[in-house]
């Protein structure tokens, strides 16, 4: 069973890559990041890029730092079809989703880079995923996507609200 | 043939003189000596001599004379004549003569004196042993009584020598083999209305030197010859041929003291035209030109022809002669600069045409002149769409386009356009993805547009555009001054340390976590690019990845990956701070005030609990490059910039992390204590500048 893991859930968080954090927590402190995803276009025809837009949002009223990281897995994606089943991932999905072993990971899959990306009040920064990198959508219909990372100062994850696509011949 | 020589001796006062008295009677006071050799016939020669007086002294003496005729200087005869008054001489026995011989005649001339001798007080001779009294029949003893009478008287007689005359005579008559141009070996063939000199070849042409002055006779009067250096091997002689002369074969011959030579052929014909003179020689494009030529050889109706590019007519104006022709010729307004050939052909005189002087020659005359060409029409160097700026100096700066069109009026035929290198550093074009960076080497071309980027900054940088039209070189250029960045420095800083974050650890990994180090929000290592002068623009950077080397150690042994398969690797996107998918990642900011400015690296590797030991050693180089903002005047579409290099340092880091198996404490997590094993923090080596593209194949 596949089972989506946060950096800072108590549980059986070795089985997976977690990512430094470029501010300090505070235990109990709330999120200081919002989520906000969009979907390029909302209906896509199989076999071409589906685009989801990503936007964190620094929603406090002081600067902090978001984590980067060089293959953006800091940022976990979780693709499930009209079933509500999770989405077979791509080998790069297994890797950057938060839902593979860390030790069947291959040492280059283990290495990357960082960077801490500082965020001023109100400031917001937009990523652009392919969700075809991290799932395989071989299959029309109706999928549901949502998308989260850590929170800078919380010891929690945020999450995006859900985006539906269709997918169609 | 007759040689004869004179002498004239006056008696009176001894005056003693030689005249040429050939001819003449002896006047008072007066002895003439002759000698002569006739040729009575052509196997003949025949000797003579004569001693001649004047009447005056005929009354006193009689005359006597010896002639000796010799051949080759051996005696051959000889005679002498009796005493006579007035004249006393005669002739030899003719002897016959043989070839190549020369005569030699002398006669030695005498008077005849007679002389008495007595004593008036004996009245017998007083002259005991005059010579000349015992010699040559005296009349010494004879006693004759003189009129009135006296004593008696002893007559006698004496030869008075008075001189001698000679000469020679050659009986070879004279023989040619030959007629040249003087001073060559070119056999002479004579052009009507010429004149020059010849030398006639052979043997006795004078006699051996005794008729230095031979008679040149000739077949056609208008042929006039006049001798200038008799010998007797050669005969050199002046020569007219007059405008009258037949054309065709002619002849010479020799005549000597001693005979007529044989005759030589020569031919006569027309001259061939030479040209002296164009003028004038420089005839204008688009003009019409009158011209006139000089020379010799035209004949009386030379044609004339005129050809050369451009040339669209021509003609002769008014009647030519044999040294001036007057013409005109037509230049179309397009004929290039060059050469025009003038040709005159000779059509002979009168009308009877061209007559060879000699087989082969010609009975044309050529000579060029000069086309002055039309200004060639100049291009415009356009920029882009702008106008035209050849001859100026423009300000781009480094990475922009430059694009040069050299644009002509319509309709002309333009070769060998050839755009010259541009100075310094420049490229074609560089083409740079997260797929690939390559740089596409400027090449000469030939095309109307030149299309290049600089690479380096410099000034007063000359594009020149050369090309040939109508036949003429011309070249236009147009001069660039070049801005970049100068002065430009880049200064590394490291975290100076590697580190092994613990999960839990506060701004930690969830595993333990090697940093290379980036712990806390400091970077590994950060490159701050500052510069003396920048021009509008941005930093851009390239990391490229030369080596990222993971090591392992698990129970199935060690193990070892480098990352890079085909170095160097570009560091995950173009530029440097975008990953594959376009997303920045924080990797470049902006810290000292002109964009991008800075760049940093913080490599880490998760140490997962099934190794023993995890190291890593990474090695990169960083460049840095500008990309200045399009040339406002681009606007072809098509990109207008390109980043220019700037250059790069290289730097590395590594760390090697042990895992102690031993459980981790913390809180929440479930992992084993990992340690640090040795560490060499990020180091970078000294910025080199350089103009070089940063270019790879491969990406990680």
């Amino acid at each position: 069973m596949k089972v989506l893991l946060g950096i800072y859930v108590a549980i059986a968080l070795n089985s997976s890559i977690a990512y430094a954090q470029c501010s300090n927590r505070a235990k109990g402190s709330a999120p200081v990041v919002t989520l906000e995803l969009n979907a390029v276009q909302s209906t896509v025809k199989l076999g071409s890029p589906i685009m989801v837009k990503l936007t964190v949002k620094n929603d406090s009223d002081h600067e902090f730092s978001i984590l980067r990281d060089a293959n953006d897995g800091e940022n976990r994606m979780e693709l499930q079809d009209n079933q509500g089943h999770l989405v077979k991932e791509t080998r790069h999905g297994y890797v950057r989703n938060g839902h593979g072993d860390v030790k069947q990971f291959t040492i280059n899959e283990l290495s990357s880079s960082l960077a801490c990306v500082p965020l001023k009040a109100g400031e917001s920064l937009t990523l652009q995923f392919d969700v075809r990198q991290r799932y395989v959508v071989d299959q029309p219909g109706e999928y549901t996507i949502w998308m989260e990372r850590e929170d800078p100062e919380s010891p929690g994850a945020v999450r995006s609200n859900k985006v539906t696509i269709n997918v169609t011949k | 043939m007759r040689l004869q020589i004179s002498l004239a001796i006056f008696v009176a006062g001894l005056a003693v003189t030689c005249l040429p008295l050939y001819g003449q009677d002896p006047g008072p006071d007066e002895v003439i000596g002759v000698t002569g050799v006739v040729t009575p016939y052509s196997s003949q020669v025949q000797g003579y001599g004569f001693t001649e007086m004047g009447a005056n002294v005929a009354y006193y003496y009689d005359a006597y004379v010896e002639v000796y005729l010799s051949q080759n200087n051996s005696p051959l005869e000889s005679g002498a004549s009796p005493v006579d008054n007035p004249v006393a001489g005669g002739y030899l026995p003719p002897v016959g003569t043989a070839p190549d011989s020369k005569y030699e005649i002398v006669s030695n001339h005498y008077l005849v004196a007679y002389f008495a001798y007595y004593d008036p007080s004996t009245g017998y001779p007083v002259y005991g042993n005059p010579e000349g009294f015992l010699s040559n029949g005296g009349d010494f003893g004879n006693s004759t009584s003189f009129d009135p009478g006296g004593p008696a008287t002893y007559i006698t007689s004496e030869l008075l020598y008075l001189g001698s005359t000679g000469g020679e005579i050659d009986t070879t008559p004279p023989n040619i083999t030959g007629l040249y141009i003087s001073g060559t070996n070119t056999p002479a063939a004579l052009s009507l209305n010429t004149s020059g000199s010849l030398d006639i070849r052979g043997d006795h042409l004078t006699a051996l030197g005794l008729d230095l002055e031979p008679e040149i006779g000739v077949s056609d009067s208008g042929i006039t010859l006049q001798l200038t250096n008799p010998s007797d091997a050669q005969l050199t002689v002046s020569y007219t041929v007059a405008g009258s002369t037949q054309p065709g074969q002619q002849w010479l011959n020799v005549t000597t003291n001693a005979g007529v030579s044989n005759s030589v052929n020569f031919n006569v014909g027309d001259a061939t035209p030479s040209i002296t003179s164009i003028s004038p020689n420089v005839w204008n494009a688009g003009s019409v030109t009158s011209f006139t030529i000089t020379g010799t050889g035209f004949g009386t109706n030379p044609s004339l022809t005129v050809t050369g590019t451009g040339v669209t007519g021509y003609s002769i104006i008014g009647i030519s002669n044999d040294t001036t022709i007057n013409a005109s010729v037509t230049v179309d307004g397009s004929a290039p600069s060059g050469n025009a050939t003038v040709t005159v052909q000779s059509n002979g005189y009168g009308g009877s045409g061209f007559q060879q002087t000699q087989p082969g020659q010609p009975a044309t005359g050529s000579q060029n002149a000069t086309i002055q060409g039309a200004a060639p029409p100049i291009p415009q160097l356009i920029f882009f769409s702008g106008g035209n700026v050849a001859g100026t100096t423009l300000s781009v700066v480094v990475g922009q386009q430059i694009q040069l069109t050299a644009q002509w009026p319509a309709g002309v035929s333009v070769s060998n356009p050839t755009w010259s290198q541009p100075p310094g550093t420049a490229v074609a074009d560089y083409i740079a993805s997260t797929s690939g960076g390559s740089v596409t080497t400027l090449t000469t071309t030939t095309s109307s547009t030149y299309r290049f980027y600089w690479a380096d900054a410099g000034n007063s940088r000359q594009i020149t555009y050369s090309y040939i039209v109508n036949g003429q070189a011309g070249s236009v250029f147009v001069a660039f001054n070049v801005d970049g960045p100068s002065g430009v420095t880049i200064t590394p800083t490291s975290s100076n340390t590697v580190s092994i974050l613990s999960p839990g650890h506060s701004g930690a990994f969830a595993s333990n976590t090697i940093l290379l180090d980036g712990a806390s929000g400091v970077p590994g290592v950060s490159f701050v690019a500052q510069a003396t002068h920048v021009p509008a623009g941005i930093y851009q950077w390239v990391q490229l990845i030369s080596s990222d080397k993971s090591s392992t150690l698990a129970s199935n042994g060690p193990h070892t990956v480098d990352k890079v398969t085909g170095a160097p690797a570009l560091d995950l996107g173009y530029p440097y701070g975008y990953n594959s998918s376009g997303n920045p990642l924080g990797t470049v900011t902006t810290t000292h005030g002109v964009t991008n400015d800075t760049s940093q690296d913080s490599p880490y590797s998760v140490l997962p609990s099934l190794y023993g030991e995890l190291a890593r050693y990474f090695t990169a180089t960083m460049y840095v490059m500008w990309v200045p903002p399009a040339d406002p005047r681009c606007n072809n579409g098509i990109a207008c910039t390109i980043p220019a290099p700037i250059g790069s340092i290289s730097w590395k880091a590594a760390g090697d992390a042990i895992n102690t198996l031993q459980p981790w404490s913390g809180s929440g997590y479930t992992d084993t204590v990992w340690v640090k094993s040795c560490q060499n923090p990020p180091a970078a080596s000294g910025f080199q500048t350089s103009s070089a593209y940063p270019t790879w194949s491969t990406v990680i």
